[in-house]
């Protein structure tokens, strides 16, 4: 839709880059990573916001107390391992647990907490090599297709992650975000593309299913990302699940996956 | 309901019935345009001898009740021939009035189109009359004439943006307008977006825009009422009128219908932007990509007895943008209103109203085996009682009803077929809104007037419906299933309204204004701009009623023999129960929509100063206006009072015509606006490889200003036998000022380490050509 509306646009409108004034604040923690049901160690990210203008290097906080806990009597202090990275050592990721997050950092406490959802598992999986339309310089490209089949009985949301040679290319908040709201209960296919992709390359693609906050946390940053269009909602922070004004996301997450070679 | 009746009552107590010793009898009649017979809405009828005067109303009826003795009728409306008309009144007269066009009509194309100094002597404050003469002289975006954009540059009115015609009001939202064609409700005013309205030029006679001092017979919107009156017909002759742009043609007939005795309007409009799509598109996606609207304005009258007059109008449109068969929506609204006037005696003049109007988008997505369609939309159905009393000279009673059945199709989803995507139907929403009023205008001495009245609204949302309990997180607490016609919630609401005026000298006047305002539909769009998904949803258990209370004040004097009007208002508006949207807010085919909003209140305050010069070969106003509208949320901006996106401080419009001769008018129009309130980032962060952008205070920033000059030129052909034509030529945005419409902060292509600001801007310089025929 936003898409069909930018094409009228297009007909009429410029863009030019322009100097605009902007306050300064004091920076926030953003908090990045999960734990899931893949064997450990699990990664907790923590930086700071800068000045929008600064040049993006990333503002690594050192030095914070990292706690995840679960219902189950749990609980691990992670350790340290680069500036603003945190693992964990013994904590094992299981299904339909919930977990806690806690972070001392600067006389400030932040706490978290994701119920990790069932595992859906992806069908089946196939790719087709896209060629470009004649005339155009563009790559050829390879498209994915996993299927799988929402269950019933539950409400559901899913997101998706495609591995390369053992890299992620297409994070979540690059594909497609899914509530089963217009589908519960049926077969379902999901295409995912990607111009990088040659033959050779062993790719993966992730089944992700998480909880109704991961789903509103990537919904409203997809939104922000994409911010400030005449035909998008206002600008907002995406919906955090961070307390104490904290950034970013901890999430419990439920992964399948399925991994094939393309030729 | 007790308050309410002991309040109509008293309203009666307050008319006084005069008794008088000496006998009295009543003119009335109504007054027509004698070239086409089109009766004239709002020519003044003045009584130099009984110094008292009335208006006609808008089908042209007029009625003034008068001591026995001799008078002369002075009848005026600009534009047209005054015409003086004696009468030795002994017994009730029927005097009915065909003014011809001035013998030299090129002298100007005056302003205001009615009694010279109405806006000092009337009641009526916050009042603008357009009609179409003065808003074909104004240049135009693509040649096409558009009056939303023109009631944009009058004071106290903002455009909502570039190219847009939605249009804020004192501070109101561009859903808080009732926009009424022939009576029906506009749900959607707009075409391509937004960029230009439902309104044919063509098919317009005239239109009213109330800003404050609302009369009692209108209701249902919180900020303004724009009252747009179709054409009725030629009914001395077939005409056919119809112009060729770059954008858009337009093919206008009229004639008689049954000699004299009534007349019909057929008027089509179709734009071509569609056309350059396929010329100009740089993929082969975009040239077979869609992308046009049509309407269709049609009305006719018919008069059975000299009391009884029927009139049928309607509206058909529709936009139409799709993209090569993978995505189409088309969107557009459709009403008709079917009214019969009648005459019960000299002084009592009915109108009964029967009325549709219909609203509804349709989107239809092919994806290799998948299509499916969403469909959405609102449709009203009303029946509308008014009558209009003249008692005597000193008081004009207006009272009536209105009932409207209103069906709110939120979304259906349907698969055709697919086994991806199953059927969705979110319920219907049902309402009724009825409404009951009177009022009266009443002379109180020579230099008090007054007019009040009481309007009285309930509000039933009624089933089927299935209504759902939130708790804060917008999870559902409570499902309680209603059946059919089954009352869910009731609203009510008493509106007060009263304005006064107050001669100081004979050309000068005070006035002052007091509305109440309710409304209980409300538009979501949760975008900076509007789009044909925006959604209309009834007040419920969750939505309560925005209510406005609204005072204003102002000053009119006139100079140089009502040459030059200038005006000072000032108004305070006091808003609750208004709308805005979490983060994130998912209001597409959600079924839960209601928990994705906050509500909060809002208040705005100003000045407008207006001076307008009517007469001469140099005509037309500079506008200015100094204002603020502010809104409070519990949960936005720590609860504090912060700038609404309609909030522009400054808002300068300035309208210049010149007439040289009879073969060439121009035209100039400068804007200037304070640049829109927006929430620009202050911080960035990264997330999963991407730069983030961090907010903190909503509307903390603006836009730069917006200003802009247009100029035109009209060349008018020597007529020929009975052929006129003319032709327009316009330059939007001469000094091709690059307005901002949006600014993105994005990271830099080239360099992704850095992070830039982006400005998009619509319409550089844009010339454009129009011709216009009739014959």
């Amino acid at each position: 839709m936003t898409l069909l509306l930018f094409i009228l646009l297009g007909m009429y409108s410029c863009q030019e880059v322009i100097t605009v004034n902007l306050n300064s604040v004091s920076a926030k923690v953003v908090v990045e990573g999960n734990i899931n049901n893949a064997p450990g160690p699990y990664t907790i990210k923590l930086t700071n916001t800068t000045n929008y203008f600064d040049p993006s290097s990333v503002s690594y906080l050192s030095g914070a107390s990292v706690t995840i806990a679960d219902n189950a009597g749990h609980s691990e202090t992670l350790q340290e391992s680069s500036p603003g990275n945190y693992v964990t050592s013994t904590l094992v990721g299981t299904i339909g647990r919930t977990y806690y997050l806690t972070i001392v950092a600067n006389g400030q406490t932040y706490t978290a907490s994701s119920i990790m959802a069932d595992t859906v598992r992806i069908d089946s999986m196939s790719y087709a090599l896209r060629l470009p339309r004649p005339g155009s310089t563009a790559p050829p490209s390879y498209s994915l297709t996993c299927s799988y089949t929402d269950p019933a009985s539950t409400i559901n949301y899913y997101g998706f992650r495609l591995w390369r040679n053992g890299l992620i290319i297409n994070n979540i908040v690059d594909n497609r975000v899914e509530s089963d709201k217009l589908f519960n209960g049926t077969a379902q296919q999901v295409r995912i593309r990607n111009t990088e992709l040659i033959a050779g390359d062993s790719v993966r693609v992730d089944l992700i299913a998480f909880d109704k906050n991961a789903y509103d946390y990537y919904n409203t940053l997809k939104a922000t990302l994409n911010a400030g269009g005449p035909f998008s909602a206002p600008p907002a922070n995406p919906v955090s699940n961070i307390s104490n004004n904290g950034v970013g996301y901890f999430g419990a997450f439920a992964i399948t996956h399925r991994s094939m070679l393309l030729q | 309901m007790k308050i309410v009746k002991a309040l109509f009552l008293s309203l009666f107590f307050f008319l006084p019935v005069l008794i008088s010793a000496q006998q009295k009898y009543t003119i009335s009649g109504t007054v027509k345009d004698s070239s086409n017979g089109e009766s004239v809405i709002g020519s003044s009828i003045w009584i130099p001898e009984a110094k008292t005067g009335v208006n006609t109303n808008t089908y042209g009826f007029y009625s003034i009740t008068l001591p026995a003795g001799k008078y002369s009728l002075v009848v005026s409306y600009i534009g047209k021939q005054s015409k003086t008309i004696s009468v030795n009144l002994q017994k009730n007269e029927r005097i009915n009035i065909d003014l011809g066009e001035r013998a030299v009509s090129l002298e100007g194309v005056e302003i205001s189109a009615q009694k010279a100094d109405k806006n000092v002597t009337s009641t009526g404050m916050s009042t603008d009359h357009l009609d179409m003469e003065q808003i074909k002289a104004i240049p135009v975006l693509f040649g096409e004439v558009d009056i939303l954009k023109t009631i944009t540059l009058l004071p106290g009115v903002m455009s909502a943006g570039e190219g847009n015609t939605g249009f804020y009001v004192r501070g109101g939202g561009s859903d808080q307008n009732l926009v009424l064609l022939d009576e029906a409700t506009v749900y959607n005013a707009s075409h391509l977006l937004g960029f230009f309205s439902v309104f044919n030029a063509d098919a317009i006679k005239d239109l009213n825009l109330i800003k404050g001092g609302i009369p009692a017979e209108y209701g249902g919107r919180l900020a303004s009422v724009l009252d747009v009156h179709m054409i009725d017909g030629n009914s001395k002759k077939f005409t056919v009128k119809g112009g060729v742009g770059l954008i858009a043609s337009r093919l206008t007939i009229e004639g008689p219908l049954v000699s004299d005795r009534g007349s019909f309007l057929i008027s089509g409009r179709r734009t071509y932007a569609d056309l350059f799509l396929k010329a100009f598109g740089n993929t082969a996606q975009i040239r077979s990509s869609s992308l046009y609207f049509y309407d269709f304005n049609v009305k006719a009258n018919y008069r059975f007895t000299d009391k009884d007059r029927v009139y049928l109008s309607g509206y058909f449109g529709r936009d139409v943008f799709g993209l090569s068969g993978s995505f189409g929506i088309n969107w557009g609204n459709a009403t008709g209103t079917l009214r019969w006037n009648h005459i019960f005696n000299d002084k009592l003049f009915s109108n009964t109203s029967l009325i549709v109007s219909d609203y509804q988008y349709n989107i239809s997505i092919t994806s290799g085996s998948t299509n499916f369609g969403i469909t959405s939309g609102v449709r009203d159905y009303t029946l509308k009682e008014a009558f209009e009393y003249y008692l005597n000279d000193k008081n004009k009673i207006k009272f009536g009803f209105q009932s409207t059945y209103h069906v709110f199709t939120p979304g259906t989803v349907s698969s055709g077929g697919s086994s991806f995507i199953k059927d969705l139907n979110i319920d219907n929403k049902y309402a009724v809104e009825s409404a009951v009023y009177i009022s009266n205008e009443q002379t109180l001495t020579p230099k008090l007037s007054v007019n009040y009245g009481l309007r009285f609204v309930v509000f039933d949302q009624i089933g089927p419906s299935t209504i759902f309990k939130y708790d804060s997180t917008g999870a559902i607490t409570d499902t309680t299933k209603f059946s059919t016609h089954k009352i869910i919630q009731q609203y009510g609401s008493l509106e007060p309204r009263a304005a006064i005026r107050y001669t100081l000298n004979k050309t000068s006047s005070l006035k002052a204004s007091y509305t109440r305002t309710s409304q209980f539909v409300q538009l979501l769009s949760n975008t900076t701009a509007s789009t044909p998904t925006d959604l209309w949803v009834p007040s419920s258990t969750i939505i309560k009623p925005q209510l406005c209370d609204q005072y204003a004040l102002g000053y009119f004097k006139n100079f140089r023999d009502n040459m030059f009007e200038t005006s000072i208002e000032v108004y305070y508006k006091d808003m609750q129960n208004q709308i805005d949207y979490k983060p994130g807010a998912d209001i597409v085919l959600n079924p839960v929509v209601e928990s994705q909003l906050y509500f909060g209140k809002g208040r705005s305050y100003g000045t407008e100063f207006l001076i307008k010069k009517s007469e001469g070969k140099f005509t037309g106003w500079v506008a200015y206006t100094l204002s603020r509208t502010e809104r409070q949320f519990q949960y936005i901006n720590n609860n504090s009072w912060y700038p609404a996106k309609q909030d522009r401080t400054n808002d300068i419009s300035t309208v210049l015509m010149y007439n040289l001769g009879k073969k060439w008018t121009f035209g100039a129009v400068w804007v200037y606006a304070t640049g829109n309130a927006v929430t620009f980032p202050v911080a960035q962060y990264q997330y999963e490889g991407h730069v983030i952008s961090y907010y903190s205070d909503r509307n903390g920033y603006r836009m730069p200003a917006y200003h802009r000059l247009d100029l035109s030129a009209t060349l008018h052909r020597p007529k020929k036998k009975n052929y006129e034509a003319e032709w327009d030529f316009s330059i939007y945005n001469v000094y091709d000022r690059h307005n901002a419409y949006a600014i993105q902060f994005e990271q830099n292509p080239n360099n992704p380490a850095q992070t830039q600001a982006v400005k998009t801007w619509l319409f550089g310089t844009i010339p454009s050509v129009t011709y216009n025929f009739k014959f």
